[in-house]
């Protein structure tokens, strides 16, 4: 009897066992409980094509025939569809207007650089209907994906697409930005808008300004005798702070440099490009740095800190100027909004002389390449993918994924849209998220418009002072082709390295600036040159498209 | 019996067939055990030998859409990638770093988690020994991300270890931006979150060590530091040479994961490492070719270093890892 009841267990044990490797093995699951709108749609894959053949331009309305098309997105979780938005959450929305059905396979990309599981679903081989991706970042560009069997061209479906070819024949400067070299179509693209740039600048305690009896800085000589005041009177540990990388990445810290006309890494100035610490002007600005850290008016950890830390410090009064994101600012008022005396403006980019014009702002290009639709080799339905990325350029799709439904969470209030307090005033969320779940207004292939149409009215006025001249020397999207993007993977890294840690230095003083020369001929040996000239050819080629 | 009844009727030598009947002797023997080792060896099979043919991509420019045997191969006979990685400008940088941070936390890590076993097995007080042992391992389980998130607010300028320093009258600086200080942090930030887990391994090879030599060695006059250098220690020569020799394998490794969140362009000069560098240059180029020609360098590197030690320790110690 013992022995048998051993046995027993020792059996159901193993079954236990067993059956826990397995339950590690999940299906991806497909999201969207249908909440209204169309249902009972036969959720296979793509429906056969004679639904949609006989349709040509003029018989075609949306919603279309319903139909599932797999894309590249994490899928949705239960947070997705808050109890507060109904049936009005996007994805709902969505599926009701067009009758596509998404169906969410995850390895979704990053913004950028392609992440590792994008990466790895190409690798695998068997793509999703649509891509979610940024083609421009990818090695060899859009060339290379196309010419890879990834992504078909999109010049010969211009008929299933007809508001984007709208949009394009309006707009030449946006025709060009979105097409390669040779002229291919290879994407639905995400076109930003002029708000979306100047999102990271200078802020400045307006408090201690009025107390120390100081104008708002103007000219960098300004600023240096605000920080200098701040540390003297307040006596603060870092006046000045920010995230180092801002001065590296997406010309976002430029306004520091742009008295000097200068910046980092590559920019235009009258259809040349420029590399910043090539320019003379570069290594006055790094003088006028590391005179700031040596007297203390730069915060110490300036490598280290991150921008949480940036936040804090600023909230807490360890700072005067900081250079943060918009996101943050809004944290920080929100932060500090039980503080009366805490009061803070935006700064414009300083200038050399006073009554110069301001020059650099932190800068994205309207196409960047990011957040864009394109359909694999592997749809069955081009047509039908087709129309479904062509709806978010019309009126209604633009609508729809920019603010959400009309009387939901927008209303039209003397031909301006104004969100509902569903968006501004929700207890439940903010109003960045509260946009975010019946819209989809940033990350997606549309036009934008409206990006800035959620702030409070304290952070736009902040922002406004963002902006300066930036369209002048920003450079466009433009594409290498493989052999000039092989020769610039392989020695850009370096000379991105090798600048971002002797720019530091010199700021922090741990190198002199006698050395600089020898700086420069370092980084002429790492082939800085031609990269010049490739860039330069690229931009040329952009020009002529 | 059976042996001989065999060897009589065979053509050749038999030698052969000694270890054929052998093993068929072995199966019936331990046959489940074998059953129960199967799985294991298909594992390693399937998962790690078989993925080994891959590491063709290093000599190739691999491209997913053709495939690993479609790839076409790579110039200067497929060693254009490892050139290409010797050309660097930071080679010498990389692989200084890269030696330089495995060798302080060999020389500097290794002893500590021998010390903390001797001292804790010296330890009488039960409560007092297993707190510590508990409190010495709890680190090991704290997420990397955790400690450097903690290890940076530390080393700010107005953290800890500088408040520290203000209390004894120094001058605070900023830790994480010092390069000279960057091996320090980093190793000693190891040792203390790994000491204690390693300890026990050589806890479990000192309880291993027959009590009787202790009693022995008291009876002729042996103090607490003899009894230690000449029984505990040599009772874990062994454990301790295997992990040496096992460690020796990990040199050229020294993860990205750690390093990418304690450096910053400050610290390039000693805490870039060979990883960091080509966890950014794929950022730039998602080059599986590239990543796949440096760990092959680096897997080499490694393996020649095992082998060495191995032989080393069979010379001079007789205890050795094959």
């Amino acid at each position: 009897m013992n022995i048998l009841r051993k046995k027993v267990a020792a059996i159901i044990l193993m079954v236990i066992l067993v059956s826990t490797v397995f339950s590690g093995c999940s299906k991806t699951q497909t999201p969207m409980a249908n909440q209204g709108g169309k249902s009972a749609s036969p959720t296979g894959s793509a429906l056969s094509d004679s639904s949609l053949k006989n349709t040509t331009s003029k018989d075609f309305s949306y919603p279309m025939e319903p139909i599932t098309l797999s894309i590249n997105i994490d899928p949705l979780t239960d947070a997705d569809f808050p109890a507060w938005a109904g049936d009005y959450v996007f994805w709902t929305r969505l599926e009701e207007e067009t009758g596509v059905k998404l169906e969410f396979i995850g390895s979704e990309s990053n913004a950028n650089e392609p992440s590792e599981k994008f990466l790895l679903l190409l690798a695998s081989g068997d793509y999703p209907d649509l891509f979610l991706c940024n083609w421009l970042d990818f090695p060899g560009g859009p060339n290379a994906a196309i010419n890879d069997g990834y992504i078909i061209p999109l010049n010969d479906y211009t008929e299933y697409f007809p508001s984007l070819m709208s949009c394009l024949e309006k707009d030449p400067e946006l025709n060009k930005m979105i097409r390669t070299d040779e002229g291919t179509l290879y994407c639905f693209p995400f076109i930003g808008e002029k708000e979306m740039n100047g999102n990271t600048g200078a802020i400045i305690r307006q408090d201690w300004l009025d107390e120390l009896n100081l104008d708002v800085p103007v000219t960098i000589d300004d600023w240096y005798n605000v920080l200098k005041a701040f540390k003297k009177e307040k006596n603060v540990p870092a006046p000045l702070t920010f995230e180092a990388r801002w001065l590296f990445l997406q010309y976002a810290a430029s306004l520091l440099s742009s008295p000097w006309e200068v910046c980092y890494p590559f920019y235009l100035v009258d259809g040349q490009v420029k590399f910043g610490p090539l320019e003379p002007g570069y290594k006055d600005f790094l003088a006028e740095m590391s005179k700031w850290y040596a007297e203390g008016l730069i915060d110490r950890d300036l490598p280290s800190v991150d921008k949480k830390t940036v936040e804090a410090k600023f909230a807490s009064g360890e700072a005067g100027i900081s250079i943060q994101q918009t996101t943050n600012i809004v944290n920080t008022l929100k932060a500090t909004a039980n503080d009366p005396k805490f009061k803070i403006t935006g700064l414009t980019t300083p200038v050399m002389n006073r009554g110069d014009e301001p020059q650099f702002n932190h800068h994205l290009n309207l196409y960047q390449g990011c957040y864009c639709m394109s359909i694999s080799t592997q749809c069955k339905n081009i047509e039908a993918a087709c129309r479904f990325a062509d709806y978010f350029y019309t009126q209604e799709g633009h609508m729809l994924t920019s603010y959400g439904t009309e009387g939901f969470s927008y209303e039209i209030v003397n031909g301006e849209v104004q969100f509902t307090d569903v968006i501004m005033n929700n207890p439940e969320a903010v109003p960045a998220t509260a946009r975010y779940v019946v819209s989809y207004f940033n990350n997606w292939p549309i036009i934008a418009s409206g990006y800035t149409k959620h702030l409070t009215p304290d952070i736009i006025e902040i922002r406004s002072k963002f902006l300066a001249n930036m369209d002048k020397y920003a450079i466009p999207p433009i594409t290498h082709t493989s052999d000039e993007s092989e020769y610039i993977s392989v020695h850009y890294n370096n000379i991105d390295t090798y600048c971002r840690e002797m720019i530091i230095k010199y700021i922090l003083g741990d190198e002199s600036l006698d050395t600089y020369d020898k700086f420069i001929e370092t980084i002429k040996g790492f082939g800085i040159d031609k990269i010049l000239e490739y860039k330069q050819a690229a931009y040329e080629r952009y020009l002529k498209r | 019996m059976a042996d001989i009844k065999i060897t009589g009727t065979l053509k050749n030598s038999g030698k052969f067939e000694n270890i054929k009947v052998k093993f068929k002797k072995d199966i019936k023997r331990n046959g489940t055990l074998y059953l129960i080792v199967l799985p294991v060896i298909i594992y390693y099979l399937v998962f790690h030998y078989r993925p080994l043919f891959g590491i063709i991509i290093a000599f190739k420019n691999y491209k997913p859409v053709h495939g690993i045997l479609g790839s076409p191969w790579t110039s200067e006979f497929g060693f254009h990638h490892f050139i290409e990685f010797f050309n660097n400008p930071f080679f010498y940088r990389l692989i200084r770093n890269t030696v330089l941070i495995s060798f302080y936390n060999l020389i500097f890590g290794f002893p500590v988690p021998i010390i903390l076993a001797v001292m804790i097995s010296e330890v009488r007080n039960k409560l007092y020994k297993k707190t510590i042992q508990t409190v010495t391992y709890f680190p090991h389980f704290i997420s990397q991300v955790v400690v450097c998130g903690i290890l940076t607010e530390f080393c700010l300028s107005d953290g800890l270890f500088n408040q520290i320093r203000n209390l004894i009258g120094l001058e605070p600086i900023s830790m994480l931006q010092k390069p000279e200080l960057f091996r320090t942090i980093y190793v000693g930030s190891n040792i203390w979150q790994e000491m204690g887990w390693n300890s026990i391994i050589y806890l479990a090879a000192i309880a291993g060590i027959e009590q009787q030599l202790y009693e022995a060695a008291k009876l002729d006059g042996a103090g607490r530091y003899r009894l230690i250098w000449h029984i505990t220690l040599p009772g874990i020569k062994s454990v301790a040479i295997i992990l040496f020799i096992l460690s020796m394998g990990k040199m050229m490794s020294v993860g990205a994961e750690k390093i990418l969140l304690l450096y910053n362009e400050a610290t390039y000069e000693t805490a870039d490492v060979i990883s960091t560098y080509v966890y950014r240059r794929g950022l730039l180029e998602f080059n599986w070719s590239f990543s796949t020609a440096v760990d092959l360098f680096n897997s080499i590197i490694n393996f020649s270093l095992v082998i060495a030690a191995n032989r080393i320790s069979r010379k001079v110690t007789e205890t050795s890892l094959f």
